[in-house]
């Protein structure tokens, strides 16, 4: 994505991106282009530590405590329009929030966990969880897709789970072995067939046997990811419909678990917990080439189009999307503004393209073409 | 982890108090910042810089994260001409408060419009984009204003014996 000229663009975006005041595309090409230009990191270093001297700073405000309220010498005021109105809570923190700030943190372990699976293990931790409170009647409860049980519905995610499992060296100890004639099959057809294999062992077997199986197979998947090195990551592999890195594909089954969490929670009529918001950011950022990789292959296809997707809600960001092969316009063709858990849940299958609701400029035949492709994503 | 609560919380606090102007959502910016140290010990880099200065970045990262969560939301409703009524100064005492002296020594040195929109970006959580919609000025012209009046702040700062 970034372009040879990135230099010119970073360096006249750099006194805003140390102000915290670019969007997380732009924090991206700055974070991607510091990596590469010693000048720009130096500059980068300089004017970050000049935006973190706006507070006041204990190490050099001589004999200016940390909490200090005394009424700060009155400037000459400068011509610009003055003043703020608006509420002012309190500058100093109230006593009871160090206890508070200080059990959260302990409660916590410190993890291991690198950010690569954080959502995957998250999501897992989520519906094991829910499972926990699952009586043995609810294993049978049928959710929305397919017909299938809340049973059935963990041994397909124990069963795509594998797809991956197998690349990281974790070996599928508890599940039935795959037939590997995946030769003739297309790659979705190969995540079917697998599926069909693990319900149909798991229908033999009691609940509590799949989800050990689930568990462990995810548990010994965190683990490999922790282990495992950068370039393992970057491998690519075969999922689905295209070849896509292991770091990606970890996401698309953070983001399958959770789709699946909130499937089994609607059929036990509890409400949805979405992820927390980063792993939302991480989630989406994987979707967004999958997304360009669908349209491309799709018959809505435009060829030299872009769209720009501006996500907000629980978190939020701007992507650029390329509608179809060739080089995308300087400008998008089309802004698109919608809530990020509802574009999850369209990109998910769990929402019509004509039942979502958002804000469109540009062209708005591109719009709905992309929403349409969107809610297409071959996905249980 | 206490001695370093109790060292930085002010700040870290008092600055997401004004960049969100919520005691409830300055209070959780406060535990995240906190909580994330405790979590990620091997983020900080010190080779790069005072504890300080990454526990402040931390802090406006998150609370100016938490405006734009709370601004997605309202910006519908809201006409981007109402920011033109909250221009902060640096004679504000939410502002001061805030700012150490020598700090808003440098900033009172920086021509008007470079100091309006870097208090605009950093104390009202605005993108530059924002920033030139709320100025009336251009989105180019908001960045370079950002990048100079940084640069000029900076080799101030370092002439007054301030770290960068």
């Amino acid at each position: 994505m970034s372009a040879p000229d990135g230099h010119d663009r970073v360096g006249e975006i750099l006194g805003a991106w140390a102000l915290d005041a670019c969007g997380p595309e732009e924090n991206r090409l700055v974070a991607a282009h510091l990596a590469e230009c010693g000048p720009c990191a130096d500059e980068a270093r300089l004017l970050g530590a000049a935006a973190a001297e706006f507070t006041e700073s204990t190490e050099s405000a001589t004999g200016s405590p940390a909490q200090g309220a005394q009424a700060p010498p009155v400037l000459p005021a400068s011509p610009s329009p003055a003043v703020t109105a608006g509420p002012q809570p309190h500058r100093l923190p109230p006593p009871r929030l160090r206890a508070t700030v200080l059990a959260a943190a302990f409660a916590r372990r410190r993890p291991d966990i690198p950010a690569a699976v954080a959502p995957y293990a998250a999501q897992v931790r989520a519906l094991d969880r829910l499972l926990d409170a699952l009586p043995p009647a609810g294993w049978q409860t049928r959710v929305a897709v397919r017909d299938w049980s809340v049973h059935d519905m963990l041994a397909h995610l124990a069963a795509l789970d594998g797809v991956l499992a197998a690349h990281l060296g974790v070996a599928e100890a508890m599940l039935p072995p795959s037939t590997p004639d995946t030769s003739t099959l297309d790659g979705l057809a190969a995540l079917q067939q697998r599926t069909a294999e693990v319900q149909a062992w798991s229908r033999g077997q009691q609940p509590a046997r799949t989800r050990a199986a689930w568990r462990a197979q995810a548990a010994a998947m965190v683990a490999a990811v922790a282990a495992a090195s950068a370039d393992l990551l970057a491998t690519r592999i075969d999922y689905g419909e295209a070849r896509w890195r292991i770091d990606q594909v970890l996401l698309a089954r953070a983001f399958e678990t959770w789709i699946h969490t909130e499937d089994i929670r609607g059929a036990l009529g509890m409400p949805a917990v979405p992820p927390a918001p980063e792993h939302i950011d991480q989630i989406v950022d994987a979707a967004m080439p999958i997304l360009e990789g669908m349209m491309a292959a799709s018959r809505f296809s435009h060829p030299d189009r872009a769209a720009r997707i501006e996500l907000y809600g629980v978190s939020g960001g701007e992507w650029t999307v390329r509608l179809g092969p060739g080089l995308p316009p300087a400008t998008p063709d089309v802004t698109l503004r919608l809530d990020m858990l509802e574009f999850c849940y369209l990109f998910g299958g769990r929402r019509d393209p004509e039942g979502i609701r958002y804000d469109v400029s540009g062209d708005r035949r591109l719009a709905a073409d992309l929403l349409t492709v969107a809610a297409g994503n071959p996905h249980d | 982890m206490g001695r370093v609560y109790d060292l930085y919380a002010g700040q870290v606090y008092a600055l997401a108090a004004r960049v969100t102007r919520d005691a409830a959502a300055a209070e959780d910016v406060t535990q995240e910042v906190f909580v994330h140290l405790w979590e990620h010990p091997t983020a900080f880099d010190p080779e790069r810089g005072p504890l300080r200065g990454w526990l402040v970045m931390l802090a406006h990262r998150r609370a100016v994260d938490c405006v734009r969560r709370e601004e997605a939301r309202r910006r519908r409703d809201r006409i981007s001409a109402d920011y033109a009524l909250a221009l902060p100064d640096i004679a504000d005492g939410a502002v001061t408060g805030v700012l150490g002296e020598r700090v808003r020594a440098a900033l009172s040195r920086l021509p008007d419009e470079q100091r309006a929109t870097i208090l605009l970006a950093y104390f009202e959580g605005m993108t530059y984009r924002e920033t030139a919609r709320t100025l009336g000025i251009p989105e180019g012209t908001a960045k370079s204003r950002m990048r100079l009046g940084m640069q000029r702040l900076a080799g101030l700062l370092r002439a007054e014996g301030i770290r960068p």
